[in-house]
């Protein structure tokens, strides 16, 4: 999520969701022109859905991928994985959904559907719902992501009363490391 | 009390006592809608202090965790998915 003043919410009548597929080109394609913004935080965040992706040999994400319909562009993707880490609050390890990435493209921020719905919010809840009905989900597990502290729009985002992320602690660098435990 | 107003906690035996949320907060503790200044007074107290937000409390002595209150759940999530596409 990026920084930058607010904007008048832009109408998006329909966008539509499917997971990325990178055997192929076209998705490769779409994803090349992905841009959220010029801050450090922003540029990784596109640098993930342009390139490091794509490499070869790596274990994917589940990566969603939000096109607008009307024009087919990328709107958004949001990429999840299990993951096993040591939380504050359990004495053990325990697997949560990690967020690894989350980004809307620049001219799409703020956007909304006809409801008022920002497509960003949407996007989210699809992310944690396509997360929890995964077979190797339980419904109490945790989901963790990591923001950049200087990440104002996105600390909003996650921290909102919508999705109540608490900031449990620095993860590296500017990181934040922010946790929320679904209802059961 | 500390210079930044945050309530320090410093054995876990005081736990009942953290369990009331809005005690805490009312002694001018910090919530997770503010998350700057959270990590702020964080590294302002040297890793002595406690974090307090809106569904737990975590202590932290050098970095290492000496406290806890289990977090309440978050809310359900009221934007509505999209489908996703087979």
């Amino acid at each position: 999520m990026g920084g930058g003043a607010e904007e008048q919410p832009r109408l998006v009548p329909d966008v539509r969701v499917r997971r990325l597929r990178l055997d192929s080109e076209d998705d490769k394609t779409l994803c090349e022109g992905f841009d959220c913004g010029q801050e450090e935080w922003e540029h990784q965040v596109s640098d993930f859905i342009i390139r490091k992706i794509w490499l070869p040999g790596r274990d994917p994400e589940h990566t969603l991928v939000a096109i607008e319909a009307e024009a087919g562009a990328l709107l958004g993707f949001g990429a999840w994985k299990h993951q096993t880490v040591e939380l504050p609050q359990r004495p053990e390890p325990v697997a949560v959904v990690r967020v690894c990435y989350f980004g809307v493209a620049l001219e799409f921020k703020g956007a909304v559907d006809a409801d008022g719905h920002k497509w960003a919010s949407r996007l989210y809840s699809t992310l944690e719902d396509d997360a929890r009905a995964h077979e190797s989900s339980t419904p109490d597990m945790p989901f963790e992501l990591f923001c950049d502290r200087r990440n104002e729009r996105g600390l909003r985002f996650w921290t909102s009363e919508a999705r109540a992320f608490e900031v449990i602690g620095p993860g590296a660098l500017e990181l934040l490391r922010l946790v929320r435990v679904p209802p059961t | 009390m500390t210079a930044t107003g945050q309530t320090q906690i410093r054995t876990p035996e005081l736990a009942p006592e953290v369990m009331d949320l809005r005690r805490v907060q009312s002694q001018g503790a910090l919530s997770a809608s503010d998350p700057n200044r959270l990590m702020a007074a964080y590294l302002e107290l040297d890793q002595h202090d406690i974090y307090v937000t809106s569904r737990s409390v975590l202590g932290f002595r050098d970095g290492q965790r000496f406290l806890e209150v289990i977090s309440r759940q978050g809310p359900q999530l009221v934007d509505p998915p999209i489908t996703i596409e087979a």
